[in-house]
């Protein structure tokens, strides 16, 4: 067969669609092999097995907004004092 | 215009990256922009960009492997390989701690041959464990990046003076990287942002014009259906993993004039900064989503972050847990998109029967 031909927006529309006919099919099949054996199944997309309410992971991602707003604040704080231009410049090369 | 203003709208609420980045970041370099107006200097600006410009390069490269088939935890440790390689064969003739004192002077093009052809080893390597093998790719990877460390510090130490920093290279070594082309007073166009912008546009070139790009777009979005839409699954894994050898094997090369002396801690903290900007700029962890400018735009925008943390004056420790917490969140997100799209895949199916 050749590969494919599409143009790109095309593509990825198709791609969009594939990865959301794949999820549903997927947890179709892990819900009557759940009923089945009673055991939750291994599958290979990586995020597959997460099943939390986005409600939840939304509270998480908040959770970890503050937790880098006080980092930023605490490292503010406790730096010492503003590096001039050139210490600044090599500084953040290393990272 | 109504319609565009609420897809945005909803890209901010869905947080979709590089809208939601493109805010947080602009206002948190806002907000420092006005505590301390000297950041926006054009020089300054100028050395972001050719901070960035290095990095792009490699994030290229790992972005690739991201579309096709996940993450290549191995990047870091390949680019110090690459970067000690580099340096022990571009070290001044008139020095006396040359790692091979018999050495002749070499020209440039000779060690970024040999820089491409390690990383594209390693690379080669990854990809048929994860072509072939069908091993996961962050398994396969994070062997590699020992087996690259392992091999790292057996070079730099088999020199005449055991594990000497290796340092001072040939002037021209140094101009070709650290150059730049005077446009202005002492304002300069670094050749490193030239090397990163050309590097972009071939690979944006490869990524949306070739059916090899697409190819790699229709793996990372599922094997299975691409191997049934007739495209050679395993052939464009690991083309993704040589084009990412390329790239690697180029930014070791730039990168070792910038970090010398050179020592077996040449940049293992590259990887994660990598797949963070990455992850920024909008591709997936699962693989099959992302864009060459979204790529560009995390890794400027993250360069923009460090640059700014440095600035403000927080200390390196501090700056450990931001990077940290970024790339949690940046995955978090990554994860959300995933779950939403999965929520409304149900919902549709659910409204049509």
């Amino acid at each position: 067969m050749k590969p494919l031909k599409n143009s790109e927006s095309e593509l990825r529309k198709k791609a969009a669609e594939l990865k959301r006919r794949e999820a549903a099919l997927n947890e179709k099949e892990a819900r009557l092999e759940n009923e089945e054996t009673g055991k939750p199944r291994m599958r290979d997309n990586l995020y597959a097995r997460i099943t939390i309410p986005v409600k939840v992971l939304d509270i998480i991602i908040w959770g970890v907004v503050i937790l880098l707003v006080l980092a930023v604040a605490i490292g503010i704080i406790m730096g010492n004092r503003a590096p001039d231009l050139q210490e600044a410049q090599s500084v953040a090369s290393l990272f | 215009m109504q319609t565009t203003a609420k897809r945005r709208l909803q890209n901010m609420r869905d947080w979709n990256p590089p809208y939601i980045w493109g805010i947080i970041v602009l206002s948190f370099v806002a907000m420092v922009a006005i505590a301390r107006p000297d950041l926006l200097d054009v020089q300054n600006l100028i050395s972001i960009l050719q901070q960035a410009s290095n990095r792009v390069i490699m994030a290229l490269g790992a972005a690739g492997i991201l579309l096709t088939v996940g993450a290549d935890l191995s990047l870091g440790r390949i680019l110090g390989l690459c970067m000690v390689f580099t340096g022990s064969l571009v070290q001044s003739v008139t020095y006396a701690g040359r790692m091979w004192p018999g050495l002749p002077a070499l020209p440039l093009w000779m060690p970024l041959l040999v820089s491409i052809l390690i990383a594209m080893l390693f690379c080669a390597f990854n990809g048929l464990g994860v072509a072939v093998f069908k091993l996961q790719s962050y398994i396969m990877t994070t062997g590699t990046q020992l087996i690259a460390y392992g091999a790292m510090c057996l070079y730099v130490e088999s020199g005449p003076h055991g594990a000497a920093a290796i340092s001072t290279f040939a002037p021209e070594f140094i101009n070709l990287v650290n150059g730049g082309i005077p446009i202005a007073g002492e304002v300069e166009i670094p050749y490193l942002l030239l090397y990163g912008i050309a590097a972009a546009l071939l690979v944006w070139l490869i990524w949306t014009k070739t059916p090899f790009g697409r190819n790699m777009r229709a793996v990372g979005a599922g094997r299975e259906a691409a191997a049934a839409s007739g495209i050679k699954v395993n052939r464009t894994i690991m083309g993704a993993f040589a084009m990412a050898g390329v790239l690697y094997g180029i930014a070791g090369y730039l990168d070792s004039a910038r970090y010398a002396p050179l020592g077996t801690l040449a940049r293992p903290e590259y990887t994660l900064n990598v797949l963070t900007a990455c992850l920024i700029g909008g591709m997936s962890l699962q693989g099959g989503a992302g864009t060459v400018p979204g790529v560009v735009m995390g890794v400027v925008l993250l360069q923009f972050v460090n640059y700014t943390l440095a600035f403000l004056g927080v200390g390196s420790y501090y700056q450990y847990v931001i990077k940290g917490l970024l790339l949690i969140l940046a995955a978090s997100v990554d994860v959300r998109r995933y779950l939403l799209r999965k929520q409304r895949a149900e919902e549709t199916e659910q409204q049509e029967g």
